[in-house]
């Protein structure tokens, strides 16, 4: 985790040179006076200066962290966490993706229940069908029918 | 308007049927996300924020108030229950709560955290009654310089308070900053980080981010460890406190209840720290403090009251000043100026049916969480039972409706993944993602601020020096700094610990 953390601290300077040059050719001051790269400037500034902080923290303590830095012993915690995790947001994906031509009530009919399956795989899929049908219909008669949002409709006329 | 008066037209705002019903459902919502662990307040008010969009100012911001403040309540069930904190402020909770429920005692415990919250909220919705219009008066004669001071006097403390590492809660600050930078410059109207895209000219939607980093990265981390529902083994019986207990925790609710409020008042405060705080207090004024941790009620009653007085006090930058002092005010900042309310000195005056609307529902709001966690206790109880496979899917797709719901924009969905990713990554790495919505919401108006201020002088910068009232709070932010720099030197001189 210290080299996946120092490496992240240097993201984060190149991060603020980038901003900072940017910002500086927005312009950091004019004749009318402050430019409109003047705060990003400053703000790409904190980043670059905080990025080199942690990046000589991690040489001058080889690795070591803050008192009470809460970093995670192990990226992956548990066994089948990267699965569970990449197939959340490949799922969810899916879902945006699927929205402007289902509606949110149909992708959350179809998505739902493979998120269950996902989270819980011992559940059996008529269990998830209908977890997901009861709690996309709740979602879609709060937001759409009591509280009136235009949400994007599927082909059901939902 | 005096607070009395100004009070009683707060109520004669507040008591409609409609309204009833909001801080209703807020202190039910509420209490429910704070009974269940891996969903925190921030998370639950990003993702019921756009339900509010729809609805009156007043009614909004107080179903807003009564969720954040009925997690605060439902939090101390499951550290009583299970010893495993609801929310973060019921950390301390666990220690003696936990060890009560093991002799016997979860109903005292839970009886104690419920009236210490109680009368902990009521004192400090007093103190806010009286302070908030006093300091909004004051705040009116500040000018752009002052403003500008007093907010990077904030971001300096957000930084102090930060638990693990400074200088990635600086990165953070300056993430959230360089974020709201992206779109359309409010002075010149010149697009800044746009790229040529037309969805970013519009700049990034505070929903999207918040749902994203604290929402979605929530679930991404609790899926990774496949939790399951949990088992309730302490028996309730006896909720109300014998006069046993009443003795030995009017003190500590009472400095608790001021502890809370001061910690809340501090940019970067909030209820974990005043909870902690008021816990270690008891410890180092408590009789045995070696048993501590072993059952005392003291050790229950003083942090619960502490956690609820900070939500009151740090109502008052928002309302008086119109600066979030934290992750969740800043939240209810966004939501009072989506409906169209600018929190500041003036509001209280061009607003005052929402100011002191929002005020008299936090007592309203107080009295329902009582009902609701005394005698419906049994209730939330049986809630620890619903299976994390249940509740996930179901908000996964309720980020996404809220996130779509704000500005009805697809690509807000995206934006709302991609911080998901993003802020589960951080999290993993120690990185704090509170300072990075604080900044995202305050930048705007620091921006704004840096900018008149430069105008307004020949000197450019050095107006901040020549205004002694920003040159104390710019002073005072850099002795902050460098408190930060050297607290590990410090704190070793002293004899202490990091």
């Amino acid at each position: 985790m210290a080299r996946l953390d120092a490496a992240v601290s240097l993201f984060w300077v190149l991060l603020g040179i980038v901003l900072c040059r940017e910002s500086v050719a927005l312009g950091l001051a004019d004749a009318s006076g402050p430019g409109s790269g003047l705060f990003p400037f400053l703000a790409g500034l904190l980043m670059l200066g905080g990025g080199a902080g942690l990046l000589v923290r991690h040489v001058l303590t080889r690795g070591g962290h803050a008192p009470g830095e809460e970093i995670v012993p192990q990226f992956w915690p548990a066994p089948g966490a990267a699965f569970r995790v990449g197939a959340l947001v490949v799922v969810v994906a899916g879902m945006i993706l699927a929205v402007p031509y289902l509606g949110f009530a149909l992708t959350g009919v179809f998505g739902l229940p493979i998120l269950f399956r996902v989270i819980a795989p011992e559940a059996s899929w008529w269990t998830a069908i209908a977890v997901g049908g009861i709690a996309a219909a709740c979602i879609h008669l709060l937001f759409a029918v009591a509280l009136g949002t235009p949400l994007p409709r599927g082909p059901l006329g939902f | 308007m005096d607070p009395v008066a100004g009070l009683l037209a707060g109520f004669g705002v507040i008591l409609t049927w409609q309204n009833i019903q909001f801080i209703f459902i807020g202190s039910l919502i509420g209490t429910l996300i704070g009974v269940l662990p891996g969903i925190g307040p921030l998370a639950a008010l990003s993702l019921l924020l756009p339900a509010t969009v729809a609805l009156p100012p007043v009614g909004a911001v107080a179903m807003l108030c009564a969720i954040f403040y009925g997690s605060m309540y439902g939090g101390s069930i499951t550290s009583v229950l299970v010893n495993i904190p609801g929310e973060a402020a019921s950390v301390v909770t666990c220690l003696d709560g936990y060890a009560m429920a093991k002799q016997g005692r979860a109903g005292a415990a839970l009886g104690m955290a419920a009236l210490g919250s109680f009368i902990a909220g009521t004192l400090g919705i007093v103190v806010l009654s009286v302070a908030a219009p006093a300091l909004g008066a004051f705040a009116i004669r500040l000018g752009p310089p002052e403003y500008t001071a007093l907010m990077a006097l904030g971001l300096a403390c957000t930084i102090l308070m930060i638990q693990g590492s400074a200088l990635k809660g600086a990165i953070m600050i300056g993430a959230g900053a360089a974020l709201a930078a992206i779109g359309m410059d409010i002075i010149t109207g010149e697009f800044r980080f746009n790229y040529g895209s037309i969805q970013l000219s519009a700049g990034i939607e505070l929903l999207a981010v918040v749902i994203g980093l604290f929402g979605v990265s929530e679930i991404l981390l609790n899926v990774e460890n496949a939790a399951r529902g949990m088992a309730v083994k302490a028996r309730l019986s006896g909720l109300w406190p014998s006069r046993v207990d009443w003795a030995a925790s009017w003190a500590p609710i009472l400095r608790g209840s001021g502890l809370g409020f001061a910690v809340g008042l501090l940019p970067g405060g909030g209820p974990v720290t005043a909870s902690f705080l008021s816990y270690a207090a008891e410890r180092r004024i408590g009789k045995d403090p070696h048993t501590f941790g072993k059952g005392r009620i003291e050790g229950v009653a003083g942090p619960e009251a502490a956690n609820n007085a900070a939500v009151s006090s740090g109502m008052i930058p928002l309302l008086a000043l119109g600066i979030p002092g934290n992750a969740v005010t800043a939240l209810l900042m966004g939501a009072l100026i989506i409906n169209g309310v600018q929190p500041g000195p003036t509001m209280m005056t061009d607003r005052a049916d929402v100011f002191w609307g929002v005020v008299a529902s936090l007592y309203i709001g107080n009295v329902f969480l009582l009902i609701l966690n005394l005698p419906m206790v049994g209730l939330w109880v049986q809630l620890l039972r619903v299976p994390y496979s249940v509740l996930f899917p179901s908000i996964v797709l309720l980020a996404m409706v809220g996130t779509y719901s704000a500005n009805r924009n697809l690509f807000d969905l995206w934006v709302m993944l991609g911080f998901g990713v993003l802020g589960w990554f951080l999290r993993k790495l120690g990185y704090e993602l509170a300072p990075l919505v604080l900044a995202f919401v305050l930048a705007p108006l620091l921006e704004q601020s840096l900018r008149q201020s430069m105008v307004m002088s020949p000197d450019g910068a050095m107006i901040f020096l020549e205004r002694p009232l920003a040159a104390l709070m710019l002073g005072a932010a850099v002795l902050m700094l460098l408190l930060v720099a050297f607290k590990g030197l410090t704190v070793r001189k002293l004899g202490g610990t990091t």
